[in-house]
């Protein structure tokens, strides 16, 4: 096991700064997910920590040493790659061998080592052949073990599982998670796909601009976002502006409406963007005893089905509104009817707009 | 509709077999006109008396040798030399390559002649150089490499190079073993096109074996056809038929290298 860490690196291409004094720390055995847009300079962080492009400043330490000028070849570092990258002329067992077979393992080593790590990607039936007979989620894996065979101090995967159907991605993910588990392997994750890196990983470090803009666990990032930018770029959020009003209200929409968010601790009359994830917009239809009028009142216009939930738009005097309600109840809420809205102050945010 | 298609359907194969016969008419008459020409031996009598006295001239035996000498010759220094330029250029330079193309191309657009002139220019104080046959194979290099290069970087383009040169050193193979071993393997096909091509240029080059005076084998059906027509088509049959079993040859041992390299994979 080892650990990682990138000091101010920055990286440009032409006019174009793709990694921008970025620091991030990988601890031994950990699994740490770069998320971000296209773009954010994600793909470049690990094609540098692989030693396939050199950075322009900063550096990369492995165990505390400098790796900086270290080739590719030498860092000792598994990769995955986002497109296939099996060697069309070798089978999965050659493939799987080829780290030792360049680094002068004999024979029978190698061989039992190929069929160990076969076997722990569960495909040690399929060691004889060829990339071209095998499924896209069966050539990532045999991708997967050929990364281990070695037994790298670190393992980097870029986008491993975007070619991938829903389905299998879902397996393959959860496959490498757990033998990550196992093996107890530094590993750094590169996607785009947030319920990926939230499924897998111990930290997740969101990018954007060639910047690290927030790191922490998956609930961390999800419920205390940093900035505008991870909050709206994590999930769903409903975005209102607004001004503080007092110290427990917040106006906000068109016409002022005041929300509840108690204790928020910003100055009366600031300008703030107001937060609400979907799941905090709470719809009540119960008519009776005046339940309806006493808050926030509007009306469905959508329902969008997700299976175990359904996002309903409703249009409110606050502007328009996405609460998740259980598909269930989302069955009950036609079209057009009046519902009455609750906004939990749990669910909301005020940051600077 | 249905009848619409139908009678498309039964149109296609006729058109297809109509261009088929036209384009067989057009290579084969005129070598079938001289195979009966070449087996001609008297009015309305035909044998192969031709074909014995071409291959019982000691000059065809030597310009043939000599040729296909230099065919291989060629084809080993272009590949030495294209197969790690075009395969660094894809891996690490692409920006390069509509520089390599551009001159890849430039044998097109300078006639042989001016090669020819230029060499005779610039060699003519090394007389041991000038006069040596090994010479001919750099000059060849430079004319087959139109084909040399399209061949091999067709083959990159047909294989992620960058991603399997990513991989292998990833999981820690040097320049020359991801070369070796990953990328040449996915090439064979490409050398083997390119090789083909380069032999169909070495035999058939005249103009600049000519003017530095070398005798090879199309300065030998030169001379032969301003004397002897016959003999001449006998020689342009035998040439024919030598060039497609030298390319034969070349295809089996590449076969037979790609099959002690899978062997030796397996070891």
């Amino acid at each position: 096991m080892a650990s990682l860490e990138i000091q101010k690196l920055r990286k440009r291409f032409g006019a174009v700064a793709a990694v921008e004094s970025l620091d991030l720390c990988v601890g031994s055995g950990e699994l740490v997910s770069l998320l971000g847009p296209s773009g954010c300079g994600k793909t470049t962080v690990l094609r540098i920590l692989a030693g396939f492009e050199r950075p322009d400043h900063g550096d990369v330490r492995l165990d505390g040493k400098r790796i900086n000028d270290v080739p590719a070849n030498r860092r000792n570092m598994g990769m995955v790659f986002q497109a296939y990258s099996l060697f069309p002329t070798m089978t999965a067992r050659q493939n799987v061998e080829f780290g030792l077979r360049v680094r002068g393992v004999a024979k029978r080593v190698r061989g039992d080592k190929a069929t160990e790590v076969l076997s722990l990607v569960r495909l040690q039936d399929h060691a004889d052949r060829y990339p071209h007979q095998l499924s896209g989620g069966q050539q990532q894996r045999v991708a997967l073990a050929r990364a281990l065979a070695f037994e790298p101090q670190v393992l980097l995967l870029d986008e491993p599982l975007s070619a991938l159907d829903a389905k299998v991605r879902v397996e393959v993910r959860q496959e490498i998670r757990a033998i990550q588990s196992r093996l107890g392997i530094t590993t750094v994750y590169v996607t785009h796909d947030q319920e990926e890196a939230f499924s897998i990983s111990d930290q997740v470090a969101i990018m954007a601009a060639g910047q690290v803009q927030q790191i922490g666990t998956p609930a961390e990032i999800y419920r205390a976002p940093c900035n505008l930018f991870v909050a709206e770029f994590i999930g769903t959020v409903n975005r209102l502006e607004g001004t503080v009003a007092d110290q427990d209200n917040v106006a906000a929409g068109p016409n002022g409406t005041k929300v509840k968010i108690p204790g928020h601790g910003w100055p009366t009359g600031a300008a703030v963007a107001v937060l609400i994830r979907p799941e905090a917009v709470k719809i009540n239809t119960d008519t009776h005893n005046g339940a309806l009028g006493h808050g926030l009142t509007g009306q469905i216009t959508t329902h969008m089905f997700l299976g175990a939930i359904t996002r309903v738009a409703i249009d409110t005097s606050l502007g328009p509104l996405m609460a998740d309600v259980p598909s269930e109840q989302a069955l009950m809420l036609a079209l057009d009817s009046p519902v009455g809205v609750q906004i939990e102050p749990g669910g909301t945010r005020l940051m600077a707009p | 509709m249905a009848a619409v298609r139908g009678s498309a359907r039964r149109r296609l194969p006729f058109w297809s077999w109509f261009w088929l016969a036209m384009a067989a008419v057009y290579l084969l008459v005129p070598l079938y006109s001289t195979l009966q020409f070449s087996l001609s031996v008297g009015p309305h009598r035909y044998g192969l008396g031709w074909y014995s006295y071409i291959l019982h001239q000691a000059q065809f035996r030597q310009s043939f040798l000599l040729s296909l000498r230099l065919a291989v010759e060629t084809v080993l220094i272009s590949l030495v030399l294209m197969v790690p330029t075009v395969y660094w250029v894809h891996a690490r330079l692409p920006r390069l390559r509509p520089v390599i193309e551009l001159i890849s191309v430039l044998p097109f657009v300078v006639p042989p002649i001016a090669l020819a002139v230029g060499m005779v220019g610039l060699f003519q104080g090394v007389p041991w150089l000038i006069s040596n046959t090994h010479l001919l194979a750099f000059a060849y290099v430079i004319q087959a490499l139109p084909f040399t290069y399209r061949s091999l970087d067709a083959g990159m383009l047909s294989v992620d190079i960058a991603t399997l040169t990513d991989a292998a050193q990833s999981v820690g193979a040097s320049w020359r073993q991801t070369l070796w071993h990953v990328i040449l393997p996915n090439l064979r096909t490409a050398m083997l096109a390119s090789a083909f091509l380069t032999i169909a240029v070495v035999l058939g080059e005249y103009t600049i074996s000519s003017l530095l005076l070398f005798n090879t084998f199309a300065v030998y059906m030169q001379q032969v056809g301003t004397s002897q027509a016959y003999a001449a088509a006998a020689l342009a049959i035998l040439s024919f038929f030598l060039t497609w079993l030298a390319m034969i040859g070349l295809f089996l041992l590449s076969r037979r290298v790609g099959y002690r390299r899978a062997v030796a994979m397996t070891r």
